[in-house]
């Protein structure tokens, strides 16, 4: 078999390119793609604005203190969603073995190509030809690598890396500078006495058990050496949708959320109806003003999408929580989805709609 | 390399070799055309690595070469040109193209660049087809061939030759087409191959100036050939199911329709069916057949429609698109259907004579919701 050659594609500040496209004016300006509301967080900024420390998830609030003359644009999640499949289509063309992540970022196999790496510059360079968005593209033996190479060559990157050249070049980072390893984690290691990349690779497994657990801790401890064998699956079922809103101001009372959670069910099951699923357990998503979270669900017989009997089941299930505090954040949910169109096909014992022919036809 | 040809034969010949070249490719070579010149004029050659072709435009050669130039510019620059001579030259990967008073200057690869063709021969062991019968096989069964990439087999059409019958087959397990020809001339060739739908459309378009098409059976590969202009593709490893299993013979309910005010009616009904489902519902009763849909959320509708109907009453469940598919290759103004049971395939023939040929559609049901 052949050494594996995976290459991350990341696009580059995704929702400012593509309000660029729409603007051109703005080019070169610091422009942050974020909502207006008082608790809204930056969802990109440009490159420029970047230099003046706003960054995705700064307090949009706050990025207007930093960068006072940057131009403040509301997210517009249907374009970018339009967009992003454009790129994904770019890629399907090029690659079979694609697995896309969020709207901005995929990963490919490029192991069985003739020629990965020149692959993977037509792959870029067809992205810009048919998108008019730049990308930055990282090469490696596995996705880890892949991701960190996308993200060192930034922006409009072209990068190839062993896990040995990897291993060097992110020796003295932090930790956290690897995907995976989050903020906590850092912080943990750090008391610890594990302040590089280098050392955490260099950490003997037992070390990192106990304080992290048998799993997580070696886990770690690969993740430092550029050590993964995760595969690039193309096909990654959802299994639940949900739409979630943070509420400008905190919300008091059931008939002041109803609508709220009402509005959120249309979107929802708009969605499910135009992706052709539905699912069989409904569920909401309360914040409290006091940050604590709360989740309920019920489970019905038959999959569905029908707006009414989400909202039916969405509103009861609030009734029955009853908030006694004011809420921040309302969300709603459907999970155990099933695919409508390939359930005409074959899902492991569930009546089929769509007879099929007898065997040995199928 | 050296030669002139007419315009509207460039042109010709182009597009039709076109018909070959990958619209994206991670191989940049195959969205190239290979020119090479041959005994009286030159040979345009492209492939996808699974269908390849090779057309003949009439030409005068000055001096033999060959070399490779991108597919679609060359296509996009001849279909401008004015309709005169032109004049093209390579001078090693440089090629020149003069029209009147226009001038082109094109950079290709040399001919060494280019994937080799499958030999397939010719020598003995031929099939001999006549055109025409071969656009009816194509045209009654590739559309039915499947898409899907969990069975690869379903995605070819079978293609068996014996004796006396030749006979295309597909299917995507929920419905099946097949159409059956008399065998014309007398060779010793017999066959049974899984074709790719797509070289079989593409042979049914190049091959349309020709009256018989000769067919050669290689170890993987089928090739065809006509007037100068041969295609080879890959086959698809077998063995085809055994469809003549799942032909019913005890269909006892028939029905016969006029088949326009079927499909008519059944275009109707599908503006309200399901768009992952199409579910329509058929009753037959003496006489009458009343089609219903009704689709949560968006609407219910029922026509009555008047035809010959024996057999016991029956209500039974279809998707429309796969009925309207099968519907619309039927010969004639007259289509039987006939049924065991809300569960098992209908059989679709044209209820008049067949023709020359035999089409026979199988659809299997949607369960009908209670």
């Amino acid at each position: 078999m052949n050494p594996r050659c995976i290459a991350h594609v990341d696009m580059d500040a995704f929702y400012v390119s593509v309000e660029l496209e729409r603007r051109p004016e703005l080019r070169g300006r610091p422009v942050v793609v974020a909502g207006s509301g008082p608790r809204a967080v930056v969802t990109t900024a440009s490159y420029e604005a970047r230099k003046f420390g706003v960054f995705s998830a700064t307090p949009a609030a706050r990025a207007r203190r930093r960068c006072p003359e940057a131009v403040f644009v509301e997210p517009d999640f249907a374009t970018y969603r339009a967009r992003s499949a454009d790129v994904m289509a770019v890629l399907r063309e090029h690659v079979e073995r694609v697995e896309v992540m969020g709207l901005d970022e995929a990963y490919l196999d490029l192991t069985d190509l003739p020629q990965p790496q020149a692959a993977a510059r037509a792959v870029k360079h067809a992205v810009r030809e048919r998108t008019g968005l730049v990308c930055s593209v990282g090469i490696g033996p596995s996705k880890l690598v892949a991701k960190v190479a996308s993200d060192a060559g930034k922006p409009d990157g072209f990068l190839v890396l062993t896990a040995a050249e990897a291993r060097a070049r992110f020796a003295d980072a932090p930790p956290g500078c690897i995907p995976g390893i989050g903020p906590k984690t850092a912080a943990k290691l750090d008391r610890m006495g594990i302040g590089t990349v280098a050392a955490l690779a260099a950490t003997a497994d037992d070390r990192l058990v106990d304080p992290f657990g048998p799993r997580l801790g070696p886990w770690l401890g690969a993740l430092a050496r550029f050590e993964d064998d995760d595969p690039v699956e193309p096909v990654r079922v959802a299994k639940s949708e949900s739409r979630e809103t943070t509420f400008d101001s905190d919300l008091n009372g059931l008939e002041a959320l109803e609508p709220a959670l009402t509005a959120l069910c249309d979107d929802l099951c708009a969605a499910l109806r135009d992706s052709g699923r539905r699912g069989r357990t409904i569920g909401i998503k309360i914040r409290l003003n006091d940050f604590s979270t709360h989740t309920r669900a019920r489970t019905i017989e038959g999959a569905t999408h029908d707006v009414t009997v989400v909202r039916g089941i969405a509103c009861e299930l609030l009734r029955s929580f009853d908030p006694q505090r004011p809420v921040r954040l309302l969300g709603v949910r459907v999970a155990g989805l099933e695919d409508v169109v390939a359930d005409c096909r074959d899902r492991g014992g569930e009546p089929q709609e769509q007879l099929k022919l007898p065997p040995p036809m199928v | 390399m050296k030669f002139t040809i007419a315009q509207e034969e460039f042109l010709r010949a182009l597009s039709a070799a076109s018909g070959v070249v990958p619209s994206r490719t991670t191989l940049p070579i195959l969205s190239e055309i290979l020119i090479e010149t041959g005994e009286d004029g030159i040979m345009l050659s492209a492939t996808d690595l699974d269908l390849s072709a090779t057309i003949r435009g009439k030409a005068s050669v000055k001096e033999p070469g060959s070399v490779t130039l991108p597919a679609r510019r060359l296509n996009e620059l001849i279909r401008e040109l004015p309709p005169s001579p032109v004049h093209v030259e390579s001078v090693g990967e440089k090629v020149s193209v003069d029209c009147d008073k226009t001038r082109f200057r094109f950079f290709g690869h040399p001919k060494a660049d280019f994937p080799t063709f499958p030999v397939v021969g010719f020598d003995d062991d031929v099939l001999e087809i006549p055109r025409a019968l071969f656009e009816q096989l194509v045209h009654h069964t590739t559309y039915a061939a499947s898409t899907e990439d969990t069975r690869p087999i379903l995605n070819g059409v079978l293609w068996e030759v014996n004796d006396e019958e030749t006979r295309m087959v597909a299917t995507n397990g929920h419905r099946l087409a097949s159409y059956t020809g008399k065998r014309a001339a007398a060779s010793k060739s017999r066959s049974n191959v899984i074709v790719p739908p797509k070289a079989l459309t593409y042979a049914s378009r190049i091959f349309e100036r020709e009256e018989t098409l000769q067919v050669a059976f290689g170890e993987n590969q089928l090739a065809i050939r006509a007037g100068g202009n041969t295609l080879y593709t890959r086959l698809i490893e077998g063995p085809y199911p055994n469809y003549n299993q799942v032909i019913p013979q005890d269909n006892d309910k028939v029905a016969t329709a006029d088949r326009d005010a079927l499909i008519k009616a059944l275009r109707r009904m599908a503006v309200v069916a399901s768009d992952q489902t199409h579910r329509v519902k058929l009753s037959f009763r003496e006489s009458e057949m009343t089609l219903f849909v009704s689709t949560p959320d968006v609407g219910e509708a029922n026509e009555k429609m008047g035809i010959d109907y024996q057999g016991e009453p029956l209500d039974i469940g279809f998707n429309a698109a796969y009925l309207l598919e099968v519907l619309k290759y039927v010969d004639g103004d007259q289509v039987k259907l006939t049924f065991k049971s809300p569960e098992r395939a209908a059989l679709v023939t044209p209820a008049g004579g067949n023709g020359d040929g035999r089409y026979l559609a199988l659809v299997m049901p949607l369960r009908l919701q209670e």
